[in-house]
């Protein structure tokens, strides 16, 4: 056994693409963890859905033997975290399980906005930073300039960085032996009472919840009955363990270990990350620091396409929400789109995956509503807030004394040459700007504060296009602020069309209700009548367009008798029709539905 | 009385194949006539010939293409397969051609009395986009020949709703049209958007381009309006519309296709003809020739298809077609045969058509009115069986 002397805890942290997973998959195959040939890239992504977004989604824990220069052998904990803005809680809580952290910058990148969130995050765990200029093999890598920003923003002397390839392994050595040098070994408290950080888990069919944790005192044998301090919830360990990457049972693991526990308990929210696991014999005192309830914040109406869908889309959705404490839903049902669910999110990215995940892995066809946020509305006479997450659920205007909107602090970095079309389109989502600093000579970081709800409509893809693809972004949370928000309503044939309510700061209803009715003008097909299309707010009609009934559906000749082509075009014209949604007399093709609820994501 | 039956004989060979066509048609398959006309006759020796054989209609394609000896020889086939024969009409579809003159006279001697003449349009703009291989002066020929010839009842097709056709020259052509004076004439609107299925015609070289360019000239508001135009106009000129696309002077309606509004037993004979026994069964030949002309070579009818229709279907088919009469249908008809008020299926979107001013409900009656003749499909759609649209 490795004495805890010996032992490394340690994460990458990275900007999405700087290298990160591929550094990992290099330290692993160095440390023969595993196999060159039977290495698939990118190991530590473990569901395809990562790999083809290569996005990391869950945080996940490899040990790593390596024979050191010194000439002994280190454990070697690699703490893999999430990159993506959505995940910042869980980031955090994997850092907290490290004492070091390696900081990968893309050489032809320099530091990005995650990149500053994440070592932020890690400054703030005091892990110990192992900088890292990841891609020098690439011909326009640049790393005396990424020095420079290191040291300018983030203080960190060039001495200390190590420039590496995780392509062709230049530099991997000296990262392991950094490791080994500068990150301390984990404090070892054998003798107190269990404390173990949850920092990641998931739900395993035949285990239970399988919680991954870092021990921070005390000592957990293979059939301690466990107890998560924040729900409360107990059990009997089914297996302990660790990874190489594949789990690796044991019989006990000791402080600064880091290893995964299976619980056989039956949902994730019973052990959430940022909980801590004790023994139900002899409880720590009190749980680590830093707790929390995880905080959806975006929301969104999911369907099946097909109504027959819905069962299969409410054991999908149980399904998912036992291995995603992030993830949360409850039944609702639109007058368009019929029985659904309204689910919400950490985040934008949060949502997209649980969507592709769903069609994906449970084959389901679905319909989303354009993404919300939680509104808190005042009303008269009321003392008590309303919650409400759907904007079709917006009470009318007359009620209304207050709307309250979820606020974010975003930082945007960019090449000086996009400054000013990227503050336009801040300024135009309401965004305020707060500062602005100088990475170097040609790139900036803005800090702007805006509301959550702007930010979600299509932001990010303008952001990019804007910047032609060079700007990033990082947003957090900070509060609810008041805000002249008003619902925008679609109203076809006179009656509202609940799932393409709005809620639109009045300054923007009218350009968005224009383009609402304009676009559903086109994507309607002609009835039998003529089809008024308006938007309004409240009472009062913003905009219009007239859909002219048809005038012509008929198969006019009718040769020697071909009477069975006919009626089976008309029975395909029916079954079309069946598939319609029926607002009213209305008939929408549901692809009209789809095209003007992508449209909402965008337009807002 | 032997109850009446009906006789369908498809020609499919075309001397230029129309980008617009959707029917089974041939082109350069002209040394084929012969042995084509041979299949034809074998084909009557191999179906069964009930009833009271009433009316033969010769279609196509281009059956003008026969000459008058061969479409004889068929007549004769076919007195000489039905025992009881009491024709009362004999259509034979003929296009206008400077090239080949139909042989009218011909056809006077072998029993045609109805001649159906593909004029389309009497103005050359419109022939030429259509890419009709006629001009108007050749129309107005062969009309004039036709009548010369001694038919009495003449017919002609005009089509409507082709790109870059305005109203007024829709109302110049029908003009031009009642001044050759016609028994009967049927208007179509250009249509380019049927939905391929597995009878449509397989997609020729260039017509898909046409088609496309076509399509995108093409104005449903302005179709409309041309149609309400020739119900009037035609009307003034004593022509009285008896069904959707059909205007006949009195007593000139088609018998043979009032015979499949009213669902009467018909024997489809030739490459990709429908039939059907009256009852419960329709069927369909091969549509490609050749496969066709081997199947009977063999001795077999060269059957493509069938289907049994239930009880359900079929009562959806009166209504179907029963409203392609303007007369429309009786509820009471239907209820008695199918022992169904078909107004009873869907009352709600029976209801919506009407509402919407495209049926017209009067006592025992159900009709179009005149906007619903151009909306029919989306009319018969309230009627659609359920069941059936979702199988
Ligand atoms: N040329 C070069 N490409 C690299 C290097 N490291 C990673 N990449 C590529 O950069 C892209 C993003 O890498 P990945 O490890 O998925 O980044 P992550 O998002 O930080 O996990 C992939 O296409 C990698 O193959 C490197 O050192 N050199
Ligand atoms: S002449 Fe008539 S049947 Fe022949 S291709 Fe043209 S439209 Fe079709
Ligand atoms: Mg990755």
């Amino acid at each position: 056994m490795i004495p805890p002397e010996r032992i490394r805890n340690f994460s990458i942290v990275a900007h999405i693409d700087h290298g990160k997973s591929t550094l990992a998959d290099r330290l692993l195959e160095v440390t023969q963890t595993i196999d060159k040939r039977l290495m698939q890239s990118q190991v530590l992504d473990s569901m395809d859905l990562e790999r083809e977004k290569g996005i990391t989604i869950k945080a996940r824990a490899v040990r790593v033997h390596y024979d050191a220069a010194d000439g002994h052998t280190y454990a070697l904990n690699l703490i893999d975290t999430p990159g993506h803005v959505d995940f910042t809680y869980e980031v955090s809580r994997s850092l907290q399980a490290c004492e070091g952290a390696i900081l990968v910058v893309d050489a032809t990148q320099g530091i990005e906005a995650q990149t500053l969130a994440n070592v932020h995050l890690a400054m703030a765990q005091n892990l110990t930073i192992i900088p890292v200029i990841n891609k020098i093999d690439l011909p326009s890598a640049d790393p005396e300039m990424v020095m420079d920003e290191l040291e300018e923003t983030l203080a960190i002397p060039r001495e200390e960085v190590i420039l590496a390839s995780a392509k062709d392994g230049t530099g991997i050595g000296e990262i392991l032996e950094a490791i080994v040098a500068r990150v301390p070994a984990p404090a070892h408290e054998a003798d107190a009472p269990l404390a173990a950080l949850v920092f990641d888990s998931h739900y395993d069919q035949y285990k239970g919840v399988v919680a991954y944790v870092r021990l921070a005192s005390g000592v957990l044998r293979d059939h301690d009955r466990i107890r998560f301090m924040a729900t409360g919830a107990e059990s009997e360990i089914l297996e302990l363990g660790y990874f190489r990457p594949q789990p690796v049972p044991t019989k006990r693991l000791v402080a600064g270990e880091v290893g995964y526990v299976a619980t056989g308990l039956k949902s994730i929210r019973e052990a959430q990350v940022g909980d801590t696991l004790t023994t139900a014999a002899h409880p720590a005192p009190q749980p680590l620091p830093g707790y929390q309830e995880p905080l959806p914040l975006v929301f969104a109406g999911i369907y099946p396409l097909r109504g027959d869908d819905y069962p299969e889309l409410r054991e999908a959705l149980d399904k998912l929400h036992l291995n995603d404490a992030g993830f949360v839903y409850e039944p609702e049902s639109s007058a368009a789109l019929g029985f659904g669910f309204r689910c919400g999110f950490l985040g934008l990215l949060h949502m997209e995956i649980t969507q592709e995940r769903l069609e994906r892995e449970f084959d389901l066809d679905l319909i989303a509503s354009a993404p919300s946020v939680e509104y808190r509305v005042k009303l008269h006479h009321r003392d008590d807030e309303l919650v409400v997450d759907n904007p079709a659920q917006m009470p009318g205007p007359g009620e209304i004394e207050q709307i309250s909107e979820p606020w974010v602090a975003t930082q945007v970095i960019t090449p000086t040459d996009y400054i000013g079309p990227l503050m336009e389109l801040a300024t135009t989502r309401r965004g305020e700007f707060q500062n602005m600093e100088y990475l170097d000579p040609k790139r900036v970081n803005m800090h702007f504060e805006m509301p959550l709800g702007e930010l979600i409509i299509d932001f990010y893809d303008q952001l990019k296009s804007r910047s032609s693809g060079y700007a990033s972004l990082d947003y957090t949370y900070i509060g609810y602020r008041p805000g002249d928000l008003v619902k925008l309503d679609v109203l076809v044939s006179g009656e509202p069309v609940d799932a393409l309510s709005l809620i639109v700061h009045r300054s923007n209803a009218y350009r968005s209700g224009k383009a609402l009715v304009e676009k559903l003008k086109e994507l309607i097909p002609r009835q039998m009548f003529e089809v008024p299309v308006q938007a309004a707010i409240g009472s009062h009609i913003i905009s219009r367009e007239t859909i002219r009934a048809m005038r012509k559906n008929v198969l006019a000749k009718c040769y020697g008798g071909d009477i069975t082509r006919k009626r089976k075009l008309l029975e395909k014209q029916k079954e079309g029709k069946q598939r319609m949604k029926r607002i009213g007399s209305v008939e929408i093709p549901q692809e009209a539905f789809l095209a003007v609820l992508r449209m909402n994501e965008s337009a807002g | 009385m032997e109850p009446s039956h009906h006789l369908y004989v498809h020609v499919p060979f075309c001397r230029l194949v129309c980008a617009y066509c959707d029917f089974v048609t041939v082109g350069g398959r002209a040394d084929d006539i012969g042995r084509y006309a041979d299949a034809v006759r074998r084909e009557l020796e191999l179906r069964p010939a009930p009833g009271e054989l009433r009316t033969v209609y010769f279609g196509g394609g281009t059956p003008s293409l026969l000459d008058g000896a061969t479409i004889g020889s068929i007549l004769d086939a076919a007195r000489a397969r039905w025992a009881s024969v009491a024709l009362d009409e004999v259509t034979l579809e003929a296009n206008p051609s400077g090239r080949e003159t139909p042989d009218w006279e011909g056809y006077r001697r072998a029993g045609v009395t109805r001649i159906s003449l593909g004029v389309q349009s009497l103005r050359d703009e419109e022939l030429t986009s259509l890419a009709r291989g006629h001009t108007a002066v050749e129309a107005r020929d062969a009309f004039a020949s036709a009548r010369a010839a001694g038919f009495a009842d003449v017919s002609i097709d005009l089509i409507y709703g082709i790109g870059g056709q305005t109203l007024d020259d829709w109302r110049d052509g029908l003009e031009r049209a009642l001044e050759l004076g016609p028994d009967h004439i049927s208007c179509y609107a250009l249509q380019l958007a049927l939905q391929p299925d597995e009878w449509a015609a397989p997609p020729r070289a260039g017509a898909l381009r046409w088609r496309d360019r076509m399509v995108r000239r093409q104005d449903d508001e302005l179709a409309g309006d041309q149609y309400a135009l020739a119900a009037d106009l035609l009307g003034e000129a004593g022509y009285a519309q008896y069904e959707l696309s059909s205007w006949a002077r009195p007593g000139r309606e088609s018998r043979h296709n009032a015979a499949y509004w009213a669902r009467r037993p018909y024997t489809g004979i030739g490459a990709g003809a429908h039939s059907y026994d009256g009852v419960a069964e329709r069927s369909w030949n091969e549509r490609d020739l050749d496969a066709y002309l081997a199947g009977v070579e063999v001795g077999e009818r060269p059957i493509a298809g069938r289907e049994a229709l239930d009880a359900t279907t079929r009562a959806f088919e009166a209504v179907a077609l029963g409203l392609r009469r303007v007369s429309g249908i009786r509820r009471s008809d239907i209820a008695a045969e199918f022992g169904e008020d078909p107004l009873d299926r869907d009352p709600a979107a029976v209801e919506e058509v009407v509402r919407a001013g495209l049926l017209e409900l009067d006592g025992d009656r159900v009709r179009l009115t005149a906007r619903g003749r151009l909306m029919a499909s989306e009319v018969l759609l309230a009627f659609v069986p359920e069941a059936v649209a979702r199988r």
